[in-house]
């Protein structure tokens, strides 16, 4: 095993990639009780076609990643889900744009839990029937997500700034969607996406490494899998075609989204990681609490504490959002976009604002370490290979310079398109 | 747990461990819950968390916040049974990891204090500006509390549910009371809560207790009036369970909110019993709710039980399609009446206690979860050991929960329809 040592923070990672390709990742932490575990494949909602090998390439229809994700539980003659239940460890799974994660925590059996996980991942059963219930089940959450004002005005935003684009179609999919999916399809992507090299098993917690790695070694070992080439496809980014959008909705305030639609991002691995923590400081900066800007707006009531603002870089998809509730919407779009408008001179000989906030930033890190679940899932490992410790040392090398370039990256000549949920 | 009683009526508990990279502050001032009252220390807490004398806008505390290395600093209100909790909350990085060993906790008792002690007021009275912002704040987040429709269904179940008009309020007031407070009314409340609550002050990290007794020693501590707090709230058995329903446009799904009582006495043994019966009820992703009403018959998309131990009732709440309320609420029923006579299997009841042995594990692996579990052991005066706390759910058997099943008594029914 790699041994990569965090002094600063007291963190050791220990990495291993096996023969048949699966890559893992171990951090022991010898004082807690409980042991998270998660296995990860870089597929999710916004694979929409690959190509295995030679054959011809297979188009997925929006929401097959998580319906695979949900079928994957589903076995002839068992359920993958009670089984855990019965070890006592408390399991789930989710799918985001990029990645389809299956995980448990225990603080009991975990050697039974583990093998588990890696069985009933790496052996899949689909059959016409049980997908036909799926879709059923799946249909009704489609719903319960329309009835959610926040998702309703998240997706609203992503669905003006990347009109058809996958990114902003529901994880879920559609009615119509989710229709077309066949046994035949998830089978072709398990072969693709849930073959080993594809995939990081990773431990957080109480466990003797030596003793996990010879259980998983040991499993690995009594499967057979086909070494496939994988060609993903990515779906072209087509430009917006207006810039504001309403929708009803039964909201007792309304609720704004704006958004900043960057060019396609070209950054990966520490860079990227590095952009974003920068892009994060910049946002505080400009939009955040202790800012006279938001004071004037909060004072007025333009704003309250729900007044959000983030930065996403996914793959290619990179964004600025804002989100909040108020009535004055207006208001708060124009104080937006003066803000960016002036974004030289709120920025210039602030330094000593900047060291506050990187420290401040350094101090939610480390304060995050006490998760498990953040260790594991809180770093930028699937999208860019860095993981939170890695992340939270970055901060260490942040200057003032580099929120004064990522300022003129991000902010000059930006566009801002709006989203307002109201009755 | 070794409390600390630094004044009459303010208990410390200081939990020292090396397990997290925080350190935390928690202070809870506890009083008996009364309707006339929650408003104000509802209101309360939105004031103390933006401002004080020396930090007087939430301009400046944010930026103390983040001078403290991103510290989180938190006010909320909370209540158990019968008694209402306003809470305090700092959590700092672990000042070894950020090379503040000897200034950062210090600061942060500091800050703490500054908040708490010294609020911005002036002739009695909170200051006007603050207060008619932080009035409105509170109000928009009434009201957008409604939009979570779960939640309003269950708050609508509440009203219908206990007979006690406190019990009826949730812990953060009504929209009406909270428009009617005067910055005078608030201040009030404010004093009262400095001289007759029981506070109850946690200290968790890597910490030793004589540095934090003598960091308390800066605060302005004194004697508050000893209350004999009756935390758990039972009621008398209905003959008929009270039934409402309200129908809204645009929603697509139906919710349906049952409640049913279980008022065991508080130190009665059989809550571990009914901790086992809840999770194999509808509580855990094994029970019957989950597994027949939701996988197999495919009534609801949501549905959860949850029992209430400090009132003596236990909830159901699922989410569901408009035509499918009447059969699921039998289907509910029925669930209750199979477990009454005894129908699961040991597969099933040990797999329950299993997973709720492995959740309470895991609470020792979260700094919010061991503050809470201390609050609750000073307010309840009940301490089990995290082993005697295992076995006794281990030693719970089938005959046990079928038995304490026949206790169940349905209550109350709301529910939310979408307009047809």
């Amino acid at each position: 095993m790699i041994e990569k040592q965090y002094p600063n923070l007291k963190e050791t990672v220990l990495t291993e990639t096996l023969n048949n390709g699966l890559k893992v990742v171990l951090i022991p932490k010898a004082d807690y009780h409980k042991t998270f575990a998660v296995m990860t494949t870089p597929f999710g909602a916004l694979d929409t076609r690959f190509q295995m090998n030679d054959e011809l390439p297979i188009d997925i229809p929006a929401g097959t990643a998580h319906f695979l994700e949900h079928k994957l539980f589903e076995k002839e003659h068992s359920d993958a889900f009670t089984r855990f239940g019965e070890l006592g460890a408390d399991a789930n799974a989710f799918t985001n744009a990029y990645q389809t994660s299956y995980l448990f925590s225990t603080t009991q059996n975990l050697k039974q839990a583990l093998e588990h996980l890696l069985d009933f991942v790496q052996q899949p059963y689909f059959s016409d029937k049980t997908i036909a219930k799926e879709q059923g089940i799946i249909g009704q959450e489609i719903q319960m997500y329309e009835d959610d004002s926040n998702w309703a005005v998240y997706m609203g935003l992503l669905q003006l700034m990347y009109p058809n684009a996958p990114l902003a179609e529901d994880i879920a999919g559609t009615k119509a969607s989710i229709a077309k999916i066949t046994p035949a399809l998830l089978y072709n992507i398990h072969r693709a996406f849930y073959q080993p090299k594809q995939m990081t098993i990773q431990l957080v917690g109480r466990f003797d490494p030596k003793t996990i790695l010879a259980i998983i070694q040991e499993n690995q070992n009594k499967k057979h899998f086909d070494d496939v080439a994988v060609q993903r496809f990515e779906a072209p980014i087509t430009p917006p075609n207006k810039q504001v959008a309403f929708k009803k909705f039964d909201v007792s305030r309304p609720k704004i989204a704006l958004g900043i639609r960057l060019p396609e991002n070209n950054l990966t691995g520490q860079e990227a990681t590095k952009f974003m923590l920068v892009a994060d400081i910049l946002a505080d900066m400009l939009f955040g609490e202790q800012t006279d800007w938001y004071q004037n707006l909060y004072n007025k009531g333009i704003i309250d504490t729900e007044f959000e603002t983030s930065f996403d870089l996914l793959r290619s998809y990179q964004f600025v959002s804002f989100f909040s509730e108020t009535t004055e919407y207006d208001k708060l779009a124009d104080a937006i976009a003066q803000q960016i408008a002036n974004y030289r001179t709120v920025l210039a000989g602030k330094m000593s604002d900047f060291e506050s906030l990187r420290r401040a930033t350094l101090g939610e890190g480390i304060q995050r370490l006490n998760s498990l679940e953040s260790i594991a899932l809180r770093g930028d490992d699937v999208l860019f290979g860095t993981n939170l410790f890695d992340k939270i040392m970055l901060l260490q090398e942040l200057t003032y310079n580099d929120i004064l370039d990522s300022a003129e990256k991000i902010y000059q000549n930006a566009q801002l398109q709006r989203f307002v949920l109201q009755k | 747990m070794k409390k600390i009683q630094l004044k009459k009526g303010v208990n410390l508990v200081v939990l020292p461990t090396t397990q997290f990279k925080t350190l935390h502050i928690a202070v809870d001032f506890v009083a008996p819950l009364q309707d006339t009252d929650v408003a104000a220390r509802s209101l309360l807490t939105y004031l103390t968390a933006v401002s004080s004398k020396k930090y007087p806008s939430q301009q400046v505390v944010a930026q103390e916040t983040i001078n403290l290395y991103g510290a989180q600093y938190q006010t909320d209100v909370l209540r158990f049974g019968q008694t209402h909790h306003v809470r305090y909350t700092l959590q700092v990085p672990a000042p070894i990891y950020v090379g503040q060993k000897n200034t950062l906790l210090h600061d942060a008792f500091n800050f703490l204090r500054d908040m708490i002690f010294d609020p911005l007021v002036e002739n009695n009275q909170f200051d006007q500006v603050t207060f008619a912002k932080e009035q409105q704040s509170l109000i928009n987040e009434l009201d957008s509390l409604s939009d979570d429709k779960n939640r309003y269904a269950v708050s609508k179940l509440r009203e219908l549910t206990y007979n006690e008009p406190t019990m009826k309020v949730s812990s953060s007031g009504r929209v009406s009371a909270v428009k009617a407070l005067t910055s005078a009314d608030v201040y009030a409340a404010y004093q009262n809560m400095m001289t007759d609550d029981t506070m109850n002050l946690i200290v968790f990290g890597d910490v030793d207790e004589s540095r934090i007794v003598s960091e308390f020693k800066t605060w302005p501590l004194v004697d508050h009036q000893e209350k004999n707090l009756q935390p758990f709230y039972r009621q008398e058995l209905l003959e008929t369970p009270h039934e409402s329903f309200e129908t809204q446009a645009d929603i697509n799904q139906a919710i349906l909110t049952l409640g049913y009582r279980l008022a065991l006495a508080p130190d009665d043994p059989r809550r571990f019993v009914a901790l086992v019966m809840n999770a194999l009820f509808g509580g855990s992703p094994l029970s019957k709710l989950f597994v027949n009403v939701r996988e197999k018959e495919s009534l609801a998309y949501s549905i959860y039980s949850r029992w209430q131990h400090d009132t003596g009732f236990m909830i159901v709440a699922a989410g569901l399609d408009v035509d499918k309320v009447s059969q699921t609420k039998h289907m509910i029923q029925a669930q209750i009446t199979a477990i009454q006579s005894g129908d699961f299997s040991d597969d099933t009841l040990s797999a329950v206690k299993s997973s709720l042995i492995n959740d309470y594990l895991s609470q020792q692996d979260s700094p919010t979860s061991e503050i809470e579990l201390a609050f609750s052991r000073l307010l309840t005066h009940r301490e089990t050991r995290v082993n005697d706390w295992v076995r006794a759910v281990e030693s719970v058997t089938a005959s046990d929960v079928a038995k304490l099943a026949g206790n169940v008594i349905l209550q109350s029914q709301f529910t939310l329809l979408p307009e047809a």
